[in-house]
């Protein structure tokens, strides 16, 4: 894929006691993974923009979101990312239709607007719940509305904030292999934000390491395994340091 | 010994405890207990208490509706400003709560008042709403409105942000934001806020007399009605006063039913 389709962002900014400083290209699927505190929940803010960067480029499917050189800074409302936070987030006075028809907006006729959150309800599954308050679904069914309230709005890109840690061990490998299967499906730039390693390795045909609000390494599983360039890498892949 | 003592202190702070209690309840019981079911009865076809009571629900009612469509804007605003503009805002807009009514008149009187602030820009010189029913409004409006305000914005503040971030990143324009999400969502504690403002309309006293007088029909609300029922006949002041005291009771508890159910919801995630 070429880079006018996906995601091509340089940022430089401090959030709180830490100077972030990144530069990213992906047009698949990006995890960033990192430590707390790493600047990894703050970079996706940036990107979202509800953070500011002091200076910095964000261009997403061809399109220019932020250019503080330009002046250019399109606000999070028009920015079209689907995101999805770490705890959903959704809307608690809607059931699981009327969560997901939110984002269907724009000059649209209502049959229009009933086929594309039909379409993304039915993508994920969610037809059977349509109907259901969001308070009575399991953690995997949450998520599948979010991500379906996401994909119903027509992102040009998916940002999603630790996508699996608000479910229990069980549900976690179920809902990682369908998480996997859907972001193949979408075939979106997308960016995960993780610090769970398994997370990281299922989900991310790419995984960036981030520490102390710099990404430094880049890179396959595979590579980071071979080539960990950190303690933080080699702990994380459990990989042996090299022996000599 | 010590066991001794420990019961001792216990039975007294039990002692001290009641003592208030019994305080507070007792002139309750008073205005109930002297009064009997017919006596409310002939109260209520008095002339004087029914214009009392007509005067006092629209008023308030109007009062309520200018609250609650002024101040949701301006609470909405304030529960997502941060600053130090916004915390001297929020504590103005507080300050009628602990401001004397004594005060709250004198201050309308010089605002709206014949030589008052807005003489000439308002109305024309020498004209002025005070003693009209307009100054019942005034007067309710600006010792009702922090009671709905501060509950808003905190009812607001208890929204979890993400929430507020994703309906933005779905594209909600800042009207939509407000409509469809952030009002939902507080409602119940925006109608106990509601509630509670209302209460304080239907009660208010001081101002009211001394900004809008004592007309009967025209500005006589059910507190000045009981002030003025009292020099005449206590009976009609007795049974103002129950209505008054049920209302309340009412409201409280309607209060409480919401702030509960919120407590309950704000526990499912």
């Amino acid at each position: 894929m070429s880079a006018a389709s996906g995601l091509v962002c340089e940022l430089r900014g401090r959030v709180g006691e830490l100077e972030v400083q990144v530069a990213l290209e992906t047009s698949g699927t990006l995890a960033i993974i990192g430590p707390n505190g790493s600047g990894k929940s703050s970079l996706l803010s940036m990107l979202l923009g509800t953070v500011r960067p002091r200076e910095g480029r964000i261009e997403l499917a061809g399109r220019t979101l932020l250019d503080t050189r330009a002046g250019t800074d399109i606000p999070v409302e028009q920015r079209r990312w689907g995101y999805v936070p770490q705890s959903y987030a959704l809307f608690p006075h809607l059931d699981v239709e009327a969560n997901v028809a939110f984002g269907v907006t724009g000059p649209l006729s209502g049959a229009q607007r009933r086929n594309r959150t039909e379409s993304a309800l039915a993508r994920l599954g969610l037809l059977p719940l349509a109907r259901r308050r969001t308070q009575t679904l399991s953690g995997g069914e949450r998520q599948r509305v979010a991500l379906a309230r996401a994909l119903a709005s027509e992102p040009r890109g998916l940002l999603l904030d630790e996508p699996l840690s608000a479910l229990d061990v069980h549900a976690r490998e179920e809902v990682r292999s369908s998480l996997r299967a859907f972001l193949i499906g979408v075939a979106l730039p997308t960016i995960i934000v993780t610090h769970d390693a398994q997370d990281a390795r299922a989900l991310g045909a790419e995984i960036a390491v981030m520490e102390t609000g710099r990404i430094t390494q880049k890179g396959s599983w595979k590579e980071l395994v071979s080539v960990p360039a950190s303690g933080f890498v080699r702990a994380l892949t459990g990989s042996e340091p090299p022996a000599g | 010994m010590k066991h001794h003592s420990g019961g001792f202190q216990r039975a007294l702070l039990t002692a001290l405890g009641a003592v208030l209690l019994l305080f507070l309840a007792l002139p309750l019981a008073a205005l109930v207990l002297g009064s009997s079911p017919s006596a409310l009865g002939a109260g209520l076809r008095e002339p004087a208490v029914r214009s009392a009571l007509s005067l006092s629900l629209w008023t308030t009612l109007v009062s309520l509706l200018v609250v609650v469509l002024l101040g949701t804007p301006l609470a909405w605003g304030l529960a997502r400003g941060q600053g130090g503009l916004n915390g001297a805002l929020e504590t103005l807009v507080q300050l009628p709560i602990v401001v004397p009514p004594a005060v709250t008149g004198v201050a309308m009187l010089l605002a709206f008042g014949r030589q008052g602030l807005l003489s000439g820009v308002l109305y024309p010189e020498g004209a002025s709403i005070a003693f009209t029913t307009l100054a019942v409004i005034f007067a309710q409006v600006f010792v009702s409105a922090p009671f709905y305000v501060q509950a808003a914005v905190s009812a607001f503040r208890r929204i979890e942000p993400e929430l507020l971030v994703v309906a933005r990143s779905l594209g909600a324009s800042p009207a939509r934001l407000l409509l469809r999400v952030a009002i939902p969502i507080a409602a119940p504690g925006l109608l106990a806020g509601a509630v509670m403002s209302w209460a304080r309309a239907l009660g208010e006293f001081g101002a009211t007399l001394m900004f809008a007088g004592n007309l009967p029909g025209v500005t006589q609300t059910l507190p000045l009605a009981i002030y003025t029922a009292l020099e005449s006949d206590v009976r009609i002041a007795q049974t103002l006063s129950i209505i008054l005291v049920v209302v309340a009771l009412g409201l409280l508890l309607l209060v409480r039913s919401l702030t509960g159910k919120r407590d309950e919801a704000g526990g499912v995630r």
